[in-house]
């Protein structure tokens, strides 16, 4: 008794209540690589996941499935606020990029953060157009941060990427590279800044309509385009071009060594997550709940387009039978799912096709914005398409030379990039519709759906109206079939 | 500290020279003044030592005393009576009647201290070993209900192991521990606790409301405390052994309100309705949900066919039983409780086991519980040491889930979306065609037996629970205290489901395009599945929230000094140090990949398991003072002060102070003009206040930052870290609850009339709460400590001896107790105007200005005087984009009321209880309305009707007129109403008053001592009928469930879920003998 109080009284108690200061659950402090290959894992998860199913339905890549009561959410375009939220993921993934560049001085870890915290930053004001920027990730200091305006962070942004591809070229020799935890390209810089660089151009050309001219929106801008897009092409040092992804080599995937198994909430790949099979081959995620659109598989089918079967699973007799959104009756046979192919468990996600870049590119090059042919750009981006599709050369070079298809025209490259961003990128789709109106994807033909057009934007989510709701009440009354994105037609 | 106690250890050498006077013997009967009958058990004590005896049955004594000693005669009820040894050695005495009874009562307070009721500054309540078993409760705090003026017992949940919450003077934390501090001999247990405690093993129940009574526990004293003392032995000399045994059923007593009518159709596709009018014509063979066609009785075809082309058939109608009702069982339980118990005024020993035995209402559910307790005692000389120590080993199995997708679907969820017609009964051979999972009718649903048969959680508890007490008294002005307890247990749970192999017919899809289970999951095999949790703790499965899960470790030492000043001054100071440690640790392992059919162990898996592993530890020292001064048996004043280190608040914040002052005066003792009136014959003022707290804060709560493994990872040798989503925050410190409360008490004719009112006033400070923080913070959440919430409030007691047994053979007691609850949320973090409590809606939050907890979620648009407003041209009501605050959803006034009337040996009591002042949110009713199986849903026979109290707006949108609408219908009065649409879609559509009256026990006791007596070897014996939650009123809107139910014991009351099986009536029989 007398020792145990003593113990108590004496100076032990600072030692006896002190040594359980340390969390035994939860590390303190991360590393440059293991916040890095987290967080890259991440980015993947939120662009191939379910949070952008919606698009995928809207964009006909995906129809709610038969075999459910109809979700009046998705169908008659009755969201709200709760109903979608791709900003707590984008967000959070910034936040662990931040903190894998507070970790470390190394540059090519700095130019990964910047690189990768500006997509995160365009996918946010390409959902959401005002977001904050400047007050963001401020922790504790600014709980409640106030909202930029989508045009002057795509400014930033372009600004970041100069700095972020500065960084590479600038690094010290002999500075370290990461290696197995940069699981989209395995420590290749030049391939970091290709991606940087290509963002750009996809940062700039969001912001030109479908004729090639400037959205009035941000005609004032057109100056400084005329700066960025020359940047490009960097004529100083080093002397050679930075370039683009142009090939399926240099395209952004991410593969961690995704495997069929459902440990750790499962390591198969975000689109098998969320569209596909668990390891015993039972449908998980959103599969039962969707199935194929009528819109995307008439479009293969009409151009004799190979990829249909690459990318929907074919049913009884190898067709692939598909309905159209809002349809509540079955069709005859067994709706199809995605493909096995698409599906495959092990397969890279895609953050930046080459095919998207290529498509970019010929759209720019079409417009006279950079150099190059359009043509060959095209043409090229549906080979990659193709060859990621698992499909060949010759295969798309037999496609793209039907009439229809061969002109690069404005109708063309952008139906052509709706067609191979199904359905792993289904928001790039609906940005570029919003951009430029291509495609005309029909609207739901749910019985008492009385919407006519596609929705312009999601609101924001009903967080912000909880806890920074000055802030999001500054934006105004948003409405989702007429709010737009600051660079949306 | 350490001084102090050096110097008692001086004294205690000293005492040891104590000199003894030369003994005689003395004999004598104690009787009673005004029936002169001997009294047994009274204590003849030498006064000024701790020597001493009891009277016998015959009220006989024999003490060997010094002959210049005085001897002090004492008994409950009586006034003592102080006398010198005779020099004849013969002592007769007979003994009065105290006025006042409530001067005298001896109540367990804080810490094992032992005051006079007289004397105590705060409300309390003694329940009784009688009043607590009286429907023999299998967990003691149901035995609580309705007996405590401002204690709320709510049964969560009627599953096999019900869990109860219990809480003093309402929720005083938003989102902190609510729960009443129970505390067994003197130590603080986890509140899981309370059902690992053989409720027959308890002497009393000593409730103090008050967080100003367990202010000397700090930080766990802010929710008021149940003080439990546990059964010490005889103290007649004379062993003592009795054998109880309780058997009772249990039975669904309120179904649901389901609609019998029609039968089965879903919704999708138009191919079954009729174009023209839209009603259904022909039921959807495969379908859960009953919006199908009126049943006609004509045999029909049910689910799909065997793939030989067998239909099954049955009328369409609803059988003569519901079979969702005939598919609940009679529920069993057991209750076996031996005690062994001898003892007396020096020692003692008691001996206890218990066994419960119990199946549920639902097929295959059972629990087995043993409880094993030890108490021992013995005085030598200066020295006293206590010992008590159970054992309780429980096990449970319960139904799994089933292999759908998620695998959560529950059994209630399967049984609401049974149409009325499907023959349940039918399938209960789960391998048998039309029950096997490829051909069972339902296409979206499990066969509920099968969840039964082949899923199943099985675990056992295993929890020990020992303290020992040493006192030494080296003087009569000093006595030490040193007690250590512990508690500890395991709690190993595992859950197992079977593999499922569906058939290549059934993964074809024979609905032709709806698809069954096996085509939706689209796979021939679901593997078996197996999750173990093994867990050290307190011996339950709780993990994380407040205090619950933990083991403990206590020891306490105090010094208690006490000396009279003056004659009149009678003080006491105790100084103490209490040292106390939780712990708790879990492993677990799951997969949901075995790869032999039936056999569950980790080891066999294909894949890799899914692992997880935490342990939390709490340290906390702490130092008190405590003085009291007691002038005359008329006034007291006490004065508390504890000063506490606790290890989950960071070193700069972490010494805190906790305040009490509390005072007395009994006014029928000191003002003359009162002094022995026949009438007023008791009147005590009392007043409290105290500061206390509740460290709010899990363990490592203040490291501000963390990582975790991202989900995914570790892929082979990758591994990763991402931030934590939680921004700590390492400034936290513990709520504090500044309470005050007055009150009197009093007795009327003798105490024939007594009671007490109390008035309360609670300000919480400091609501640690995590409030969510915008993303774009890189947080979803974080930490602070802002925020105030008021509980103000009344509780009465009023009790009543109408007719006493000593007048003609006829008693009748009544008692009653009332308490009046507000709650009132002051403040919040950062300007804001509420906190969830849960997600989704409807939410459960804490509102600014509004009572606490409210529920808030989405409703039909009404105008200004609340009536729904309807679509002049399709009858159809449309919903508030806002969200509306529905109510609050703890009771505001809790009436408790119990009945004791008595004649010769027989015995009724009967006990109610009254709640209201609350809604409930029936998530279960919102699962049957999207079932179609909830009466509501025929409610007009699912037909166009006219929303009932509606009104058209026959003005514009900017200037309504508002008309009642009389005439206009709801087009489509089937699936596109009551499952589409607005009325569906919006939570107020299944709230509810959470108003009850129930008739909570009832016991019919025979005594049957005067036969068995004559046998000489049974002392006492009786018989009891008996049985709890007999009958309830419910107001008409609630045709559902047991407002009472709900899905959390947490803070976040108010929804219920079909988790919550259907409310249920247990009664039986009761038979004591005592040897």
């Amino acid at each position: 008794m007398l020792i145990t109080l003593a113990v108590a009284g004496s100076s032990c108690k600072k030692t006896y209540l002190d040594e359980l200061a340390t969390n035994p659950n939860t590390p303190a402090i991360t590393t440059p690589d293991l916040a890095l290959a987290g967080a890259l894992k991440s980015t993947a998860a939120n662009f191939n996941g379910t949070g952008f199913t919606m698009y995928a339905a809207w964009m006909g890549y995906l129809s709610w499935s038969t075999g459910y009561q109809p979700n009046v959410q998705l169908l008659s375009y009755q969201f709200t606020s709760s109903t979608y939220d791709v900003w707590t993921n984008w967000y959070l993934n910034i936040s662990n990029y931040t903190a894998m560049a507070n970790s470390t001085t190394n540059p090519y870890y700095q130019a990964i953060a910047k690189i990768m915290i500006s997509y995160d930053y365009e996918s946010l004001v390409d959902n959401y157009n005002n977001v904050p920027y400047t007050q963001a990730l401020q922790g504790s200091t600014n709980l409640t941060p106030t909202y930029d305006t989508g045009s002057s962070i795509y400014d930033n942004l372009l600004t970041q990427l100069d700095a972020a591809i500065a960084l590479i070229q600038g690094a010290p020799t002999g500075t370290i590279t990461p290696t197995t935890s940069d699981i989209m390209y395995g420590g290749n810089m030049t391939n970091w800044a290709r991606f940087a660089n290509t963002l750009r151009l996809r940062i700039i050309m969001r912001q030109y309509g479908p004729t090639g001219a400037i959205n009035p929106n941000v005609s004032s801008k057109a100056g400084m385009f005329a700066t960025e897009l020359a940047k490009l092409f960097p004529s100083g040092t080093p002397a050679t071009p930075l370039g683009f992804i142009s090939t399926t080599a240099q395209e952004g995937k991410v593969n961690p060594g995704y495997a069929n198994l459902d440990a750790n909430g499962g390591e198969q790949q975000p689109l098998d997550l969320a569209y596909g099979y668990n390891q015993s081959g039972a449908a998980i995620g959103n599969n039962p709940t969707y199935q194929a659109n009528t819109y995307a598989v008439n479009f293969y089918q009409s151009n004799s387009d190979p990829r249909l079967t690459q990318i929907y699973a074919t049913s009884t007799g190898g067709a692939v039978i598909a309905t159209p959104l809002g349809q509540t009756t079955p069709p005859a046979g067994t709706p199809s799912k995605l493909s096995a192919f698409l599906l495959n468990p092990t397969k890279a996600a895609f953050l930046f096709t080459a095919a998207e870049s290529l498509f970019l590119q010929a759209e720019a090059a079409k417009d006279g914005l950079i150099t190059g042919t359009a043509l060959t750009l095209y043409d090229a981006g549906i080979t990659a398409s193709f060859t990621d599709l698992g499909l060949t050369a010759a295969q798309a070079t037999t496609y793209y030379s039907q009439a229809a298809i061969a002109s690069p025209t404005e109708q063309n490259i952008i139906t052509q990039k709706w067609a191979a961003l199904n359905p792993f990128a289904a928001n790039e789709a609906f940005n570029e519709m919003r951009r430029t109106g291509i495609p005309n994807v029909p609207v739901s033909i749910l019985p008492g759906n009385t919407q006519t057009t596609q929705p312009t934007r999601i609101f924001y989510p009903i967080v912000e109206y909880n806890v920074n709701a000055a802030n999001v009440a500054a934006q105004g009354t948003i409405s989702e079939t007429s709010s737009k994105i600051f660079w949306a037609q | 500290m350490k001084k102090l106690l050096l110097v008692s250890l001086c004294f205690l050498v000293l005492c040891l020279t104590q000199v003894f006077a030369q003994n005689r013997t003395v004999t004598g009967t104690v009787t009673a003044k005004d029936d002169g009958l001997p009294i047994p058990g009274v204590t003849v004590k030498i006064k000024g030592t701790n020597v001493g005896v009891p009277t016998d049955v015959n009220g006989k004594f024999s003490i060997s005393a010094p002959s210049s000693g005085v001897l002090v005669f004492s008994f409950i009820g009586y006034k003592s009576a102080e006398l010198p040894v005779p020099s004849g050695g013969v002592l007769n005495v007979s003994l009065e009647v105290t006025s006042s009874q409530l001067n005298e009562v001896v109540v367990t307070t804080a810490l094992g201290i032992q005051k006079s009721q007289r004397d105590l500054g705060y409300a309390n309540t003694n329940v009784t070993a009688k009043e607590l078993t009286e429907a023999h409760p299998t967990n003691f705090t149901n035995g609580l209900t309705a007996k405590v003026a401002g204690l709320v017992v709510t049964t969560t949940d009627n599953g096999i192991n019900p869990t109860t919450r219990f809480t003093l003077r309402g929720n005083r934390h938003i989102t902190g521990n609510n729960f009443a501090l129970v505390v067994l001999n003197g130590v603080p247990i986890s509140p899981n606790d309370v059902n690992t405690i053989n409720p027959d093993d308890i002497e009393s129940t000593n409730v103090e409301n008050g967080a100003g009574a367990a202010a000397l526990y700090g930080s766990e004293a802010s929710n008021g405390v149940l003080i439990i003392t546990t059964k010490k032995g005889t103290s007649s000399g004379a062993p003592e052994i009795s054998y109880t045994n309780t058997f009772q059923m249990e039975k669904v007593s309120y179904f649901p309100a389901l609609q019998t009518r029609f039968g089965s159709y879903g919704g999708e596709g138009g191919i079954y309705q009729d174009p023209v009018t839209g009603f259904i014509i022909a039921p959807v063979p495969f379908e859960n949900q009953s919006y199908g066609p009126a049943y006609n009785g004509a045999l029909t075809q049910l689910g799909i066919p065997l793939p030989d082309g067998t239909l099954q058939k049955y009328p369409y109608s609803t059988p003569a039983v519901d079979p969702r009702k005939a598919f609940f069982n009679t529920g069993h339980t057991e209750q076996n409780n031996i005690s062994y118990a001898f003892g007396d005024a020096q020692n003692f020993f008691r001996l206890t086991a218990n066994r419960d035995d119990r199946t549920s209402i639902i097929p295959g559910d059972n629990y087995q519980r043993t409880i094993a307790r030890l108490s021992a005692g013995r005085t030598y000389g200066m020295f006293h040491g206590e010992f008590t120590a159970s054992y309780s080993q429980s096990y449970t199995s319960t139904y799994g889930g089933n292999y759908s997708e998620d695998g959560n679907s529950d059994l209630f969820t399967s049984l609401l979306n049974t149409p009325s017609w499907v023959p349940l009964g039918n399938f209960k051979n789960t391998a048998l065609p039309f029950a096997d999972v490829n051909t069972y009718y339902n296409s979206y649903d499990a066969n509920p037996y099968w969840m039964i048969n082949n899923s199943r959680n099985n675990s056992r508890s295993d929890a020990f629970n020992g303290s020992f007490t040493g006192i030494l008294t080296p003087a009569k002005w000093v006595d030490v205290t040193y007690r250590i307890a512990d508690n500890f247990g395991t709690s190993q749970s595992q859950f197992t489901r079977e593999e499922v192999d569906f058939s290549q017919y059934a993964k074809n899809d024979p609905t032709g395009g709806y698809g069954t289970n096996a085509s939706i999951l689209n796979t021939l095999l679901v593997p078996g599945q197996v999750n173990n949790v093994t867990q050290f703790g307190d011996g339950t499965a709780t993990t994380g929230a407040g205090p619950q899960g933990f083991s403990r470790l206590t020891q306490d030492v105090i010094v208690s000094l006490h000396h009279t000043f003056f004659n009149d001054f009678k003080t006491n100071l105790r100084l103490g140090n209490t040292i106390w440690q939780e712990y708790l640790q879990q492993i677990s392992n799951s997969s949901n990949n075995l790869f032999i059919k039936d056999f569950y162990n980790i080891q066999y898996i294909s894949g890799i398991p899914t692992t997880a592993q935490s342990s939390e530890k709490i340290r906390q020292i702490s130092y008190f003072g405590d003085l009291t001064i007691n002038y005359k048996d008329i006034a007291s004043l006490e004065g508390t002060l504890r000063n506490e280190h606790d290890s989950r608040l960071s070193a700069a914040n972490r010494s805190i102070y906790y305040p009490s002052v509390n005072g007395s005066v009994v006014l029928t003792n000191a003002l003359p003009f009162l002094k022995d009136n026949k009438v007023l014959n008791y009147l005590k003022l009392r007043a409290t206040y105290s500061q206390v707290g509740d460290v709010n804060i899990s363990p490592y709560g203040y490291v501000p930052t963390s990582y975790g493994t991202p989900t995914g990872f570790p892929y082979g040798s990758l591994t990763a870290l991402s931030l934590s989503t939680q921004l700590n925050n390492p400034n936290l410190k513990p709520e504090i609850t500044k309470e005050y409360e007055f009150g009197f008490d009093f007795g009327f004719l003798n105490d024939r009339i007594n009671g007490a009112v109390t008035y309360y006033n609670d300000q919480t400070i400091n609501q640690t709460l995590p409030i969510s923080t915008d993303p774009a913070t890189g947080y979803t959440t974080t930490i602070v400590n802002v925020g105030q919430v008021s509980n103000t409030g009344y509780e009465f007691r009023l009790d009543g001896k109408i007719l006493t047994k000593s007048e003609n053979g006829v008693l009748v007691d009544f008692g009653g107790n009332f308490a009046i609850q507000n709650s009132k949320v002051l403040s919040l973090p950062n300007g804001l105007n509420s906190i969830s409590l849960s997600s989704g809606t409807p939410v459960v939050q804490a509102i600014v200005g509004q009572p606490y907890p409210v529920l808030v979620g989405t409703d039909l648009n009404r105008d200004p005087s609340g009536h729904v407003i309807v679509d002049a041209a399709t009858g159809m009501p449309s919903t508030n984009p806002n969200l509306v605050n529905l109510g609050r959803t703890t009771p505001k006034y809790i009436l408790g009321l119990t009945q004791n009337i008595s004649y010769k040996f027989i015995t009724l009591t009967l006990v109610e209880d009254f709640r209201t002042g609350n809604v409930i949110y029936n998530a279960s009713l919102a699962s049957a309305t999207a079932a179609g199986s909830s009466a509501n849903t025929a409610s007009a026979g699912r037909l166009p009707f006219v929303f009932p109290n509606s009104v058209i707006n026959t003005g514009t949108a900017a200037s309504p007129t508002y008309v009642n609408n009389t005439n206009t219908t709801i087009q489509d009065g089937n699936i596109g109403f009551w499952d589409n649409g607005s009325y569906f879609s919006v939570n107020s559509s299944y709230v509810t008053s959470g108003a009850y009256w129930k008739l909570r026990e009832a016991d019919l006791e025979f005594d049957l001592t005067q036969w068995v007596k004559q046998t000489k070897a049974i002392k006492k014996a009786y018989f009891a009928i008996n049985g709890r939650n007999l009958l309830m009123w419910r107001p008409k809107s609630n045709n559902w469930t047991d407002p009472e139910f709900g899905n959390t014991s947490g803070n976040a009351t108010g929804i219920n879920t079909t988790g919550q099986l259907p409310p249920t009536r247990i009664f039986g029989a009761t038979l004591n003998v005592t040897f």
